[in-house]
């Protein structure tokens, strides 16, 4: 088990490094950018992993709302906590792009916006989850995790227009547009890495979910039971 | 009102119509605050407000006070939204009336509806005086078609006043709940808040279209009406 | 323009790795708590 843990994690470690020498190295320089452009191999494949992160989310709170298991929770809060931070780093590298190119640190893009408001929501859901009292955290929490991923369309069709109204330097000539061969390969090849290295930090924050609400049960359960042993006979007939 | 009235009274209507109930809780509401006007003469004047700082800040004498009036109009309004927001379940918890509402077999939707209703009322009375007060201070004069204006004051506050309520129900179970309210609402209605402005600035400077706004202004409004009604259940009973 | 690219890829893996060391310190404080559960419960005979 322990093997199969390490294997995969040195696995994982090798596609990111050999993600990073594509994108260094191999791919060719971009024609008017420069080298900063690389910054694109690590910009665009965050971007896409938070997506797959929150739509995770979404699908989770949904299993959450209608059968009520721990799991489904677990996994909601890990992947809206990690796709948080593919989140960031997409906020955080895009300007580090923008900056060199067009001598400007924001540009309201449509990637950089959709991703700032997609920070956004999902900064608010993990803070209503850190603020919520009581014990039904995670069922206010599913509400609004549906409720921002009911968003996502519509803050893409608004931003969409929003961009024809003020033309804006498109950060990455390869959306859409084609790629050379030699760029499309590193971007592919980060994006799994990417994924594979989400994957793993899903796991691990879900595993702390689960202990922290086994811990919490237990706590429950002792406080229960010492409640139960200092009232006489208050044990029969307790209300939950 | 406190719980021991509330609930024989829901019980009495048998079955709980959902019509009934929304007329009935609304009109509890609206009764209640026209004898004691404690929560709509605060917010008025806080409107009032809100429209001589945001003139004092953003100078309306400006060639271009045409093109920022429609931003600065809908912040003003979302602030004072968020006011009247806050307190719509405060005066349920004092009484513990959300309690018999839990308990009692009448659809939860229906007072959902009664809350969002009564809270779009409010919200459009303070509308209804920020407005001429921010036409005259800023010398704006819809250069687009008037109704459109009306039609998207609807929608807009119904946006803001739909996810305000849910979002509330949901605060109130937080530490820090006023500051909650904002902190939920406002990311998720960013493109409400777009589609507002673009519209109104499209109407008052009278030179763009805002029919798209407007249509998406509208499949925001259905979208999470839809949600709400279809997670306000869950959320009531909530703990 | 060679500080802007350098400086995307340090911060990406500062961020990723501070994630890491969030997570390390949770599993941390978890396993702690979880042996201050078990040796707190001396009377009880129960669960793990």
């Amino acid at each position: 088990m322990k093997v199969k843990r390490t294997v995969l994690g040195l696995a994982v470690f090798a596609l990111l490094a050999y993600g990073y020498y594509l994108a260094m190295y191999a791919a060719p320089t971009e024609a008017t950018m420069g080298d900063v452009q690389r910054i694109f191999y690590y910009h665009v494949p965050s971007a896409w992993t938070a997506f797959l992160c929150f739509l995770a989310n979404f699908m989770a709170s949904i299993v959450y709302l209608v059968k009520r298991g721990q799991r489904a929770d677990a996994f909601a809060v890990a992947s809206a906590e990690v796709g948080v931070v593919f989140c960031t780093v997409v906020l955080v590298t895009g300007p580090l792009w923008a900056r060199p190119v067009w001598g400007i640190w924001w540009t309201w893009d449509a990637r950089l916006t959709s991703t700032l408001i997609l920070w956004l929501i999902y900064v608010s859901y993990l803070l209503l989850r850190k603020f919520s009292t009581g014990g039904q955290t995670p069922v206010l929490a599913a509400a609004l995790a549906i409720f921002g991923f009911v968003d996502v369309p519509i803050v893409y069709f608004s931003i969409r227009y929003f961009r024809t109204q003020h033309p804006q330097p498109v950060i990455g000539g390869g959306e859409g547009s084609a790629l050379d061969p030699a760029m499309a390969k590193a971007l592919l090849v980060n994006w799994v890495a990417f994924m594979a290295f989400a994957a793993i930090l899903l796991t691990l924050r879900y595993r702390l979910e689960r202990l922290r609400q086994r811990a919490e049960e237990a706590h429950i359960l002792k406080a229960e039971r010492a409640d139960a042993e200092s009232t006489p006979g208050a044990e029969i007939g307790r209300i939950r | 009102m406190n719980a021991a009235v509330v609930v024989p009274a829901l019980a009495r209507a048998r079955p709980p119509g959902f019509w009934s109930v929304l007329e009935a809780t609304l009109a509890k509401d609206l009764r209640l605050e026209w004898r004691s006007k404690d929560a709509i003469n605060p917010m008025l004047f806080f409107a009032l407000l809100v429209v001589v700082v945001f003139s004092f800040s953003f100078d309306p004498t400006a060639e271009e006070s045409r093109h920022i009036a429609g931003g600065i109009i809908w912040v003003a309004f979302l602030f004072a939204a968020v006011v009247a927001l806050n307190q719509t379940w405060s005066r349920e918890l004092r009484n513990q009336v959300l309690d018999a509402y839990r308990i009692s077999p009448a659809p939860a939707n229906s007072l959902f509806l009664a809350k969002a209703v009564g809270n779009f009322l409010f919200v459009a009375v303070l509308e209804a005086v920020m407005a001429p007060l921010f036409m005259v201070f800023y010398n704006l004069r819809p250069l687009g078609s008037s109704w459109q204006l009306a039609l998207v004051a609807v929608l807009a506050t119904w946006a803001l006043v739909v996810n305000g309520t849910f979002f509330a129900a949901i605060s109130i179970r937080t530490r820090s709940r006023e500051v909650m309210l904002p902190l939920i609402l406002f990311p998720i209605s960013i493109p409400a808040l777009y589609s507002m402005v673009a519209a109104t600035t499209a109407i008052l400077a009278g030179d763009a279209s805002p029919v798209y706004w407007i249509k998406l202004l509208g499949v925001y409004d259905v979208s999470f009406t839809t949600a709400s009604l279809l997670l306000f259940e869950t959320v009531l009973h909530a703990e | 323009m060679g500080k802007f690219l350098f400086a995307a890829y340090a911060i990406t893996w500062l961020i990723h790795l501070s994630y890491v060391c969030i997570l390390g310190r949770g599993y941390k404080r978890i396993h702690a708590e979880m042996n201050e559960h078990r040796s707190g419960s001396s009377s009880d005979e129960s669960a793990h």
